[in-house]
């Protein structure tokens, strides 16, 4: 049974941004922490504004112990109106999701979170007409269809008008000059040519205002059929081989129609053809990749797995594991994608082919499937600015419909799929096998994904550029205000301080050395080598060298192999992609060269900073991949205070005791979850968990346990 | 035999030609090729198994299958000769007697001396003290002294004060086998310990007084508090199975203050039938998400894991947590019992954690307490049904462990999976036979030589780059999750497909971190090179040093950081000196340790205390501190002078 515990009279008032409304609130709200199911938690107050649902903690100003990462806009107990996934409510221990009009009101209300968090709010304490209003305002705030206008991006940028400008790095891709740069630094403006076609969107409206075609086209062809059927670049490679998208032609029901969209379309395939362009490879992506339904339905079934709102639950499903994993599909989907990838690039790298993806609008998975190929092939993109750019023109610009697939509208079901974080789900698999070769972390790309539903930066919430220019000028025309001056997302100090933008950035990363300078140390270094023989005492020399020659033979035998192959490549048909992937896995990585992912069912991993970050089962204290990355950091402190040392005792010349100087974070402390166990408050937790063994655990145990968390919050207040 | 062809698992195209041969202890694949010939070396005691399959239009194929997990596929032209070597193999992997064993014939070229010392350092008597026994509770006992009570026991064993020699032959005559309760581990700051046992011959209805005196006798050896946990690690049917048999479990109303818990561990027979599972899964060429995930949870292998850990989570909470004193038992107590007297105490006490401590923590409970090591690892032909992957999975389980925490250890991830090739390798005597006294009658210790010696020679490469003594959670007991959950647990593709190349990341950060040392260590080295140089030079100058010595004191410091920033500045300079490190996926099991012992002897040369501390700091620094500007200068001829020093101060 519940503790009732006389709640604190005391006025909490939600922190609001700027033009951000109270629509309603309800005190004596009983938040439940999710643990376990001793009904623990704490009141508060639960209000809902026009951009977040929000709980106020009665004891929360005495809580000083600020974490280390936190986000500015939406703290802990916040969920954006856009990160609502599913509400439901529980009547006599049944739950019901909550859509619409409501005729009776739920003694409990759970909220899931499209960032996977889950919030259970017991509602048995609050006065009726408090519970009436909350629970549906929150419904109809976070579940009914709105229009695009009531979003609270536009309430926020007529507030705080947006003056930060400029400073950020990222390639917008909203001027020509953009593109122009981008041809430039890919090498591709010899064929290919940024067109203005498109210049008050006569072309069409999904597509950006500028964009680049092959030379070759004419400005009637892009005209004809408003800009389907047309090549548009994405990206060259090093070699000339460029990668295309293509919005193809919806089945038509016409003959002649058909018959002339064909021979428009066999035409541009000739012209693209011919030299200079490089042969070219078509892949209708609808046909060879999972379609948008497959994906939402598997990540559907994916992200249940980790929305875990009570832990009997959990520990019943936990023994299917894997076998719950694997019927999600999810991972597989995961895989398949990251395959094609590597087919692309197979024949861009490889064979100097041309390819050109193929897909409806060339707004979903040609997104992916390019942006994949980018991050592979081209180091700029994984740096951050390089990502963002890429987004930026692949995505924001490149008009992937965002709204429309993250459903922040509420207009349609149908429309919903995850293609986005389909992309951050293979992104990262990059990232944990390679990371020395991205400049940001995976920390990085989980707060990407939760910007996806923070409605306070316009990058995640249009559809296409046409869309934002009109929502851009057309209030304006209204308004005196001038237009519209949105935040983007890509300025992470809007959500984070420095010190929490410092887990962005990736400490392992190897930055690109600089050329001249790498070969000077070369050469040094081999002379080092040579030098440090004679140290080798006793045994014969040779063996220094042994691990070297041993890789050299190793290549050497590959090569060896890959003649061989033309030998006696009768018995199996050849298998290019195979060759070409076993190929650069044998050979030594170059982090700013091509990479490729290892795609073989092991080594696809669930994405667990995103995924388990809230689950306090999956927690390990001291533990984690975090540990080591704190360990790194403190090490980079201690050698920069070492060097702010080295620099004092440089104007002093005075010698000290180089070893005492650390100001260390203890890692001991942190979680396997850090940065984002924020549902966990240290003071609410034993040190030591107790909890299951229950045969051990007899009752007076788990009363001494509360006894001992009253004791604590009692002291807090 | 020539012309034969070595396929490639992964793709059957890359297939190399080569000539085999059959020496007395190896298996050597020479391939053709003209300048590189590649070599590939498996020892006979390596092998698990070897299939002849149908003929071919290329020739015949033959499949061995390593205990290590390699698996090599051959394709012999001439039927009969690949008979030959099949029928020779057979016999070959197969010894019947310990002589025919490798670690008769190896000789690492080490004097007597030098032997005697190898052995030496791992010392159980020591270990027991710094565990702080003998003391007022415990005491070593000599019953057993010429195996007489237990032959499977070693002779040295520590037993409650309060336990006459009366109450332990009485107690060994109610246990399987007769191993009879004693000290596994004991947790000075509490008095808890962690006793070990075989099941009792309880039957339905047995009682043996001295057997409830021995427990009782644990109890009392732990005066804060009243009752000891009898953890029988066995699931509940297997033990009550037994019992028809005449063994079985303590029952509760016999022994006073007893808890009863069991934690279900299965068996031998299935661990192997799940290890086999598995390893069918790895075998797969590129498979599927579902391929492996269903693969993965039908072999049963993580769950049997993580059985394993959450029994060692258990008692070490009892004893760090609750002070409560554990007796773990399971049939003969010598496989579960193993497997989880050693996690507890790895959870439990920092020192197991270290690499000296891990072979103490192997010797103690493994070699020392008769864990049949020529049965479960079939060094000798034997009862097939005998093999069980029973250490594998321990040290899979420390291998969790590392994963969850990774600066918790002082070793890595290559130290575990090159003791598990030695446990197979019969390379060295530590894990021959199935006691002590068994290797004390073939004078083990004087015709062989001690892994541990090796293992300590060459640590520079074990090191963990992440681990750091002082550092507070170093300190204590460690806490993983207390039911960890599913999500926690991995498939360890380093230690089952490690002869993959292609499925692995090539380059961990701690690889990494370990070249960036190595490379800090080589130009330490030069360093005194340089400095030996220049002092000569100013010994035929003698000139005006008095100015230049004070900036000596002040490059001191500069060094560690100055010449690391000149020299290599980015990591991918270091992937060119990765390829000279010891891979994490030795491509075969001898060359790979022959090549150990190579680079080590002239790594490691130098003072290893430097590794401990100053060379990880300067070697992070280089993959953090990335602007050139602190590279611009090179090691000055001042600096080197007094590397000598400098070295000093670091060690």
């Amino acid at each position: 049974e519940i503790h009732i515990k006389e709640p604190i009279e005391k006025e909490v008032n939600p922190r609001l941004l700027p033009g951000e409304l109270l629509l309603c609130e309800a005190s004596t709200v009983y938040k439940y922490t999710q643990e376990d199911g001793s009904n623990r938690g704490t009141y508060g107050k639960l209000v809902c504004t026009n951009f977040k649902i929000s709980f106020l903690d009665d004891d929360s100003a005495s809580n000083d112990n600020e974490p280390e990462f936190k986000n500015k806009i939406v703290g802990e107990n916040d969920i954006t109106l856009q990160c609502v996934d599913q509400i439901y409510g529980v009547y006599d221990e049944k739950k019901k999701l909550l859509t619409g009009q409501l005729r009776k009101y739920p003694e409990r209300l759970i909220i899931y979170c499209k960032d996977l968090r889950v919030f259970n709010f017991c509602l048995r304490y609050t006065k009726e007409e408090e519970v009436k209003r909350i629970v549906s305002g929150i419904v109809h705030h976070s579940q009914t269809p709105k229009l695009l206008k009531r979003l609270f991006l536009f309430s926020y940028a007529s507030a705080a008008p947006n003056n930060t400008d400029g400073r950020n790095q990222t390639v917008m891709f909203d001027t020509l000059e953009d593109w122009r740069a981008e041809l430039e630094r890919t090498k591709g403006n010899v064929k290919y040519k940024a067109v203005t076609t498109n210049e008050g969107y006569r072309v069409s409206e999904k597509l950006p205002l500028y964009f680049v075609v092959p030379i070759c086209i004419s400005e009637e062809s892009i005209l004809k059929y408003e800009g389907r059927g047309i090549p548009i670049w994405c990206w060259s490679c090093h070699n000339g081989a460029a990668l295309l998208k293509m919005s193809a032609f919806p089945k038509e029901q016409d003959d002649s129609t058909s018959q002339m969209q064909k021979a428009f379309l066999d035409g541009i395939y000739k012209t693209i053809s011919k030299p200079p362009y490089e042969l070219l490879r078509v892949d209708d992506l609808s046909s060879s990749l999972p379609s948008l339904q497959d994906i939402q339905t598997a990540y559907t079934r994916f992200k249940q797995l980790f929305l875990i709102d009570n832990s009997t639950d959990f520990w019943a499903t936990d023994v299917k594991w894997f076998s719950l994993l694997e019927s999600t599909n999810w991972l597989e989907i995961i895989r398949r994608v990251l395959k094609k990838a590597v087919e692309v690039t197979e024949c861009l790298e490889r064979q100097h082919t041309n390819v050109l993806l193929i897909e409806e609008t060339a707004t979903d998975l040609c997104c992916v499937i390019s942006s994949l190929v980018q991050v592979m092939m081209d180091s700029y993109s994984r740096t951050m600015s390089g990502f963002q750019s890429l987004i930026q023109k692949e995505w924001v610009i490149g008009g992937h419909s965002f709204l429309d697939r993250c459903n922040h509208l509420h207009k349609s079901e149908k429309e919903e799929a995850p293609v986005f974080l389909l992309l951050l789900n293979c992104v990262w698999q990059l990232v944990q096998q390679y990371p020395p070769a991205f400049e940001f972390t995976e920390t990085y790309l989980t707060v990407l994904s939760d910007s996806l539903y923070v409605p306070v930066f316009s990058t995640f919430f249009f559809n296409s550029q046409h869309q934002r220019d009109i929502s851009t000028r057309g209030e304006s025309l209204k308004t005196q205000s001038g237009p519209f001056r949105f935040l983007t997302v890509w300025d992470w100090s809007v959500q984070f301080d420095p010190k929490a933008q410092a887990f962005l950035n990736n400490p392992f990363y190897a930055e690109k050395p600089k050329l001249d300078k790498s070969q000077r140390k070369t050469a040094r270094f081999k002379h080092q080598r040579q030098l440090s023989l004679p140290l080798t005492q006793a045994k014969p020399s040779t063996k220094r060298g042994f691990f070297r020659e041993e890789t050299d033979h190793l290549i050497k035998n590959i090569l060896g192999r890959r003649i061989g192959k033309f030998i006696n490549s009768s018995d199996e048909p050849p298998n290019n992609l195979r060759e070409f992937y076993d190929s650069w896995h044998s050979k030594p990585i170059d982090w700013h060269g091509l990479l490729l992912p290892r795609i073989d069912g092991p080594e696809i991993k669930v994405w667990a900073q995103r995924y388990l970050r809230w689950i306090p089962e999956a927690q390990l204290h001291g533990g984690g991949t975090i540990a080591i990355t704190a360990k790194i950091l403190d090490l980079m402190e201690e050698v920069q205070s070492l060097q702010v040392k080295m620099d004092e005792e440089h104007s002093q010349a005075v010698s000290g005791d180089v070893h005492s100087v650390t100001t260390q974070r203890n890692s001991a402390r942190l979680s396997s979850l850090f940065p984002f166990a924020l549902l966990q408050r240290q003071s609410v937790k034993p040190a030591l968990p107790t909890s299951t063994w229950k045969d051990l655990e007899d009752e007076d145990d788990l009363v001494r346990r509360d006894d001992e968390f009253l004791d604590l919050t009692g002291d807090m207040s | 035999v020539e012309n034969v062809r070595l396929l490639d698992r992964l793709s059957s195209r890359k297939a190399v030609l080569g000539t085999l041969y059959l020496t007395a202890t190896h298996v050597i694949f020479v391939e053709n090729g003209s300048e590189t010939r590649k070599e590939t070396w498996v020892l006979h005691s390596q092998i698990s198994s070897i299939e002849k399959q149908a003929t071919t239009a290329t020739g015949c194929p033959l499949l061995i299958r390593c205990k290590n997990f390699q698996v090599i596929q051959l394709v012999i032209p001439q039927e009969r000769d690949c008979h030959d070597v099949y029928i020779s193999l057979i016999r070959l992997a197969r010894p019947v007697k310990y002589e025919e064993l490798y670690c008769f014939s190896f000789n690492p070229k080490l004097d007597k001396e030098e032997r005697e010392q190898g052995w030496k350092l791992v010392d159980l008597n020591e270990e027991y003290n710094r565990m702080g026994v003998p003391n007022n509770y415990w005491q070593m006992c000599d019953v057993n002294r010429d195996y007489g009570v237990c032959d499977s026991y070693p002779t040295e064993v520590y037993v409650p004060k309060s336990a006459t020699a009366h109450i332990i032959v009485g107690s060994s005559k109610f246990r399987s086998r007769r191993r009879f309760p004693a000290l596994s581990y004991y947790y000075k700051d509490n008095n808890a310990s962690i006793c070990r046992s075989s099941q009792p011959l309880s039957g339905f209805s047995a009682r043996c007084l001295e057997d409830e005196q021995m427990l009782q006798a644990i109890r009392k050896a732990n005066p804060g508090s009243d009752f000891i946990y009898v953890v029988d690690t066995r699931p509940k049917l297997n033990a009550m199975a037994n019992r028809a048999a005449g063994k079985g479990y303590e029952n509760e109303d016999n022994y006073s203050n007893i808890k009863f818990q069991f934690i279900g561990i299965e068996n031998i027979h299935v661990m192997r039938n799940s290890l086999q599972k598995m390893l069918e899964v790895c075998e797969l060429k590129s498979p599927s998400m579902s391929d492996f995930l269903w693969g993965l949870e039908n072999s049963g292998w993580l769950k049997h894991i993580k059985a394993i850990m959450d029994a060692g989570i258990f008692i070490a909470k009892a004893v760090a947590e609750e002070g409560v004193s554990v007796l773990v038992h399971c049939s003969d107590g010598w496989d579960r019992t193993a497997q989880v007297c050693s996690v507890a105490s790895l959870l439990l006490d920092p020192y197991y954690r270290t690499m000296k401590g891990f072979m103490v923590l192997i010797e103690k409970d493994w070699v020392s307490f008769g864990h049949k090591f020529n049965h479960r690892y079939g060094n000798l032909d034997g009862d097939p049904k005998e093999i069980s992957p029973v250490i594998d999975q321990f040290i899979e389980c420390v291998w969790q462990l590392m994963e969850q925490f990774p600066c918790a250890f002082e070793f890595n991830e290559r130290f575990l999976i090159h003791i598990q090739h030695h446990i197979y390798s019969c390379q060295f005597g530590n894990f021959l036979c199935n006691s002590q006294k068994e290797r004390r009658e073939l004078k083990i210790q004087e015709r062989t030589y001690s892994l541990w010696a090796h293992l300590w020679k060459n640590r520079a490469d074990y090191l963990n780059p992440l681990y750091r003594s002082d550092h507070s959670q170093n300190q204590g007991t460690l806490h993983p999750q207390i039911a960890p959950c599913n999500f926690l647990y991995k498939f360890w593709s380093g230690m089952y497909n490690r002869f993959e190349k292609g499925l692995h990341p090539r380059q961990s950060v701690t690889d990494y971190l370990m070249a960036v040392k190595e490379e800090t260590q080589q130009l330490e080295e030069e360093l005194e090179i340089l400095g030996e140089r220049l002092a000569n030079l100013q010994k035929s100058q003698l000139g005006d040093n008095k100015v230049q010595s004070k900036q000596q004191d002040r490059s001191k410091q500069l060094r560690l950081s100055t010449s690391n920033n000149s020299l290599a500045n980015t990591p991918q300079e270091y992937s060119n000196d990765l390829k000279s490190f010891p891979s994490r996926s030795p491509s075969q099991g001898d060359e790979e340790d022959s090549a150990l012992i190579l680079t080590q002897d002239n790594l490691k040369s130098s003072d290893p205390d430097l590794s401990a501390n100053s060379d990880q700091e300067s070697g992070v620094e280089d993959l953090s501190c990335r602007s050139p500007s602190g590279g611009g200068c090179l090691p000055s001829e001042d600096s080197g002078k007094d590397s000598d020093e400098a070295v000093f101060l670091a060690g």
